[in-house]
């Protein structure tokens, strides 16, 4: 069954067409792995999914249902994004991390400091750095903070754009294998855009070749034809 | 002691040795290049003229009888042109005049009802349109400044804004940080000149007030009521304008509106 869904969508920004018949369903448990050259509408695709974009035509759907008649923050409670630019909130990596659970009104610091801890884990945020302000953090590890920020909400879909660009390669293998494990338990969906071929093939399920707003390729890693792609 | 000891003619007669000055000072800035004569005597000529329309337009409403009518549509308008003023600040917001005027109508409005109440301004129109001019004046100034500096800030904080509202926030929670900044930011040059009031320069009021014949104490006792009108507004001012522009930065959909 699939939890995420593309129809035919089409989006323009500033008058330029950046959509142009996006067709693309997500199983659950699934990992699709995007690839695609600069300005193909990676993001567009991902920012569409939880509705920082709506369509300006076709549907997508979450879970079978139309998400413009979905509440903004309901859906983004159970689709979550890691953008591409790891803004840091003000206050600690803790603060950042619980920050989704803050908005919401989660105050039980228990089930707040396990989401935490939990997220911390697999994004590969040390318990010891979780009292540093997040302003301080290099590129990598703001880049994990992020993701760690996006997992301790608890999301269905987690939407990752080119998420890991500054993590070390030891810290990358671990975050990717944690993150593919959680997708193999079923608990979670990813789209996951990176320019890494490498990275498309050790992570995803399939690997969707995205150009000029349209997918022109999807498929598993060994019968992805590279040649064709971008 | 009752004010500046001359008529209206004998004014006339002074204004024009004064303009002597002005000329002067013409003179030494065309032969210094300094390229601002043409801009300056435009603006005086500008605001003379500005003036000298308010000091017919005020005479007449003095002494005429219908007064409270007269004051009652001068108000509305002053306003009127205070929010079209504030509202050219943000020319990329769809139709920005619709929450500047009501700001700065609800700051410098609910401010002179409550010393009118109070019986801070007397029932004449002496002190009702003077007074009104400076509320609605300062809470435009304050109205555009924080809007000027909450659609920068949303503007440089555009990823962190959309990463909140990603992980879960209101339009309300993601902008509350620059809603504030902006809010105090505009506040400091009213709260600044609050602070130094009296060290650094007498303010417009008191020196009106001293001008006139009234006496220092009392002059500096309106000054003080004038400066709670001034926060008192800007503070409502610039609430109600932050506000109200957070519901043009965002769509019903908690995204950030295209025009930002």
């Amino acid at each position: 069954m699939s939890v995420l869904e593309f129809e035919n969508v089409h989006k323009s920004l500033g008058g330029h067409p950046i959509l142009n018949g996006v067709d693309l369903k997500l199983q659950k448990g699934e990992v699709i792995a995007i690839v695609g050259p600069s300005g193909s509408g990676k993001s567009t695709v991902l920012r569409c999914a939880n509705r920082l974009h709506d369509p300006d035509e076709g549907a997508i759907k979450f879970d079978g249902a139309n998400v413009d008649g979905l509440d903004a923050r309901q859906l983004r409670s159970q689709v979550g994004m890691v953008f591409q630019d790891s803004a840091m909130f003000p206050g600690t990596v803790r603060e950042n991390i619980s920050f989704g659970l803050t908005v919401r009104g989660v105050d039980d610091p228990r089930v707040v400091a396990k989401a935490v801890a939990k997220a911390a884990k697999v994004a590969a945020v040390s318990r010891r750095h979780l009292d540093r302000s997040a302003s301080k953090l290099s590129g990598g590890e703001k880049q994990r903070v992020a993701i760690a920020r996006a997992l301790a909400i608890g999301p269905e879909v987690l939407l990752l754009d080119e998420p890991t660009s500054e993590i070390d390669p030891k810290r990358l293998r671990h975050i990717e294998d944690a993150l593919v494990s959680m997708a193999r338990e079923g608990k979670t969906s990813f789209l996951w855009v990176t320019h890494s071929a490498d990275q498309a093939r050790r992570v995803g399920d399939r690997i969707a070749n995205l150009v000029d707003g349209r997918i022109t390729q999807i498929a598993q890693p060994d019968e992805f034809d590279w040649g064709v792609a971008y | 002691m009752s004010g500046i000891p001359y008529d209206e003619a004998e004014g006339l007669f002074r204004l024009g040795l004064v303009s002597l000055l002005f000329l002067l000072v013409l003179v030494l800035s065309r032969r210094r290049r300094l390229g601002i004569d043409r801009d300056f005597a435009f603006a005086l000529v500008k605001g003379g003229s500005q003036l000298a329309v308010v000091a017919v337009l005020l005479t007449l409403i003095f002494v005429s009888d219908l007064w409270p009518l007269w004051t009652l549509l001068l108000l509305p308008f002053m306003m009127f042109i205070g929010g079209w003023t504030s509202a050219r600040r943000t020319p990329d917001m769809p139709n920005p005049m619709m929450i500047t005027t009501p700001s700065i109508a609800l700051g410098s409005g609910s401010v002179l009802v409550f010393l009118f109440i109070t019986g801070a301004i007397p029932p004449a129109p002496q002190f009702i349109i003077p007074l009104a001019g400076m509320a609605i004046g300062n809470a435009m100034i304050i109205c555009s400044l924080t809007l000027d500096r909450l659609v920068r800030e949303a503007r440089l904080n555009r990823t962190r804004i959309e990463t909140s509202l990603a992980l879960g926030a209101s339009s309300t929670q993601s902008i509350e940080p620059y809603e504030t900044l902006s809010i105090r930011s505009a506040l400091i040059p009213t709260l600044d000149s609050l602070r130094t009031l009296g060290i650094i320069f007498i303010p417009g009021a008191m020196t009106g007030l001293v001008l006139a014949g009234t006496s220092p104490i009392v002059a500096a006792q309106y000054q003080i009521i004038v400066y709670f009108m001034i926060v008192g507004g800007g503070i409502i001012s610039s609430m109600t304008v932050a506000s109200l522009a957070r519901r043009r930065l965002f769509t019903h959909a908690c995204q950030i509106e295209a025009w930002v």
